[in-house]
């Protein structure tokens, strides 16, 4: 082939749009934190715009007969409150808040990268993580301010005998270390590869259609890419469900620990 | 060849031939879900009793994968 | 569950009042209901197609073990313990795969098992 094949990672590459500048170090080469304004910062900024314009749009007016805009968001609010109603009990309405700038921050991120030339912020794991940490952190803190040292009867589960515990209770604390890992790989996995796939099979429509006679058989990762475009809208929201379900369950464990 | 880079060298290469061992846990991991759905296709209302069993199964199959997984990483980080 | 941020009181007699007359009487019993609603102790999460499904389990387990290895790596590099760290971490960060993997099993069968106290269908004598 004549020119290169598109690279299927290289939408997911990072670029400065504007430098900040570089803190701290001591002046020479690589040296200290250098802050400058990503695309990816970029789309985080956009995602939170549109989150707060939709449901400042759907609040604004709060008729008793709501409009489209407003009957969005107060499906959208239904949507978060019953489900962190129904894994948590009443009592963790209290993370509502929490949950449902998680679930919309990661719905809207994903769906965002769906639009073509768009920059997807979860495809990077930096970000999961960060939003896992999020989470695993405030299960932790609260659930040793609220329970004390009782917390740590979520490592023993109830029911066992005094023999196995000195087995289980190293297995319970990898398991429950495990959990942020876990929350954050599935979520940037499943994005990456999905982001993957969909360009490869977008570079072969490219590649096929370059080669000449070749290019009647093009229509067949076309059909791949088009069939892939919707398991991929259906898994972006998808994911950001089961990171927000995900996030009750954990949250769940703060609030009663020792299952 | 100086030993230094001969020691590396083995030890990659044996961290990789331990790998093939994963390859024989994963067919077995196949077999017993495989064999896990054809039985509960045939018989949908045993299959929930067998569940322990199917968990069970996976983690002894699993665990020769994780040897051999143990086997790498041995040699990859602490020979 | 705040106080509404419109606090003004419509006239006694127009429609706005008509509207909200019975509101907090509505959101009293509809806060009963809520509060009635049995709140299942076990923890549910929704249906999920079957790849979500597999690739949660998957992950679950993948990720105890890269935990049992990355910590059971930092062991030996901190003691002088090398190659026990990285052994043992390892194998009980895989039982605490499987551990993670039974309990999400169980988690989603709970979420998709019909209620006990449906009216099944009349049955053959099979129980």
């Amino acid at each position: 082939m004549a020119e290169q094949p598109i690279e299927p990672i290289h939408q997911f590459r990072i670029t400065n749009l504007f430098d900040i500048g570089t803190f701290g170090g001591n002046g020479t080469e690589g040296s200290g934190t250098h802050l400058a304004f990503t695309n990816s910062a970029l789309f985080m900024v956009l995602t939170v715009g549109l989150i707060l314009a939709f449901l400042i749009l759907g609040s604004n007016r709060r008729a008793i007969i709501p409009g489209r805009m407003q009957l969005m968001a107060e499906m959208t609010y239904e949507f978060v409150a019953n489900m962190v109603r129904d894994t948590t009990g009443t009592e963790g309405m209290k993370f509502f808040p929490l949950v449902a700038s998680l679930f919309l921050f990661v719905l809207v991120a994903n769906l965002f990268g769906m639009f073509p030339y768009f920059f997807t912020v979860t495809s990077h794991l930096i970000v999961t993580v960060m939003l896992a940490l999020i989470v695993f952190l405030t299960v932790v803190i609260y659930g040793f301010y609220k329970n004390g040292p009782r917390f740590l009867k979520v490592f023993v589960p109830s029911g066992i005998p005094w023999y196995i515990i000195w087995i289980v209770v190293p297995i319970e604390v990898l398991s429950f270390l495990s959990r942020p890992v876990s929350h954050s790989l599935r979520l940037w996995g499943n994005v990456l590869a999905g982001h993957i796939v969909l360009k490869v099979f977008g570079g072969m429509v490219v590649a096929l259609l370059a080669a000449g006679a070749w290019g009647v058989v093009s229509i067949l990762p076309f059909g791949m890419a088009v069939a892939m475009t919707g398991l991929e809208v259906l898994v972006a929201a998808l994911q950001a469900f089961v990171f927000a379900v995900l996030t009750c369950v954990y949250l769940h464990d703060a609030m009663h620990p020792g299952h | 060849m100086d030993p230094e880079a001969a020691k590396l060298m083995g030890k990659l290469i044996g961290a990789g031939i331990a790998c093939i061992g994963m390859g024989g846990a994963g067919v077995g991991v196949g077999v017993i879900f495989g064999n896990y759905l054809s039985g509960a296709l045939r018989n949908p209302a045993a299959a929930a009793s067998q569940f322990s069993n199917l968990i069970f199964g996976f983690a002894v199959t699993e665990a020769m994968g994780i040897f051999s997984l143990v086997i790498a990483f041995l040699l990859l980080y602490a020979v | 569950m705040s106080e509404p941020r419109d606090d003004k009181r419509p006239e006694p007699g127009s429609d706005a009042h008509r509207a909200t007359a019975d509101l907090e009487a509505r959101i009293a019993r509809a806060r009963g209901q809520r509060a009635a609603e049995a709140v299942p102790e076990q923890t549910r999460t929704g249906d999920l197609s079957g790849l979500s499904r597999g690739f949660r389990l998957g992950s679950e387990f993948v990720a105890a073990i890269i935990v049992g290895a990355g910590l059971g790596y930092l062991v030996d590099m901190f003691l002088p313990t090398r190659p026990w760290g990285l052994v043992v971490l390892l194998l009980l960060g895989f039982a605490a795969g499987v551990v993670n993997v039974v309990r999400a099993t169980a988690q989603m069968n709970a979420a998709t098992a019909v209620p006990k106290t449906t009216p099944a269908l009349p049955d053959d004598e099979d129980d």
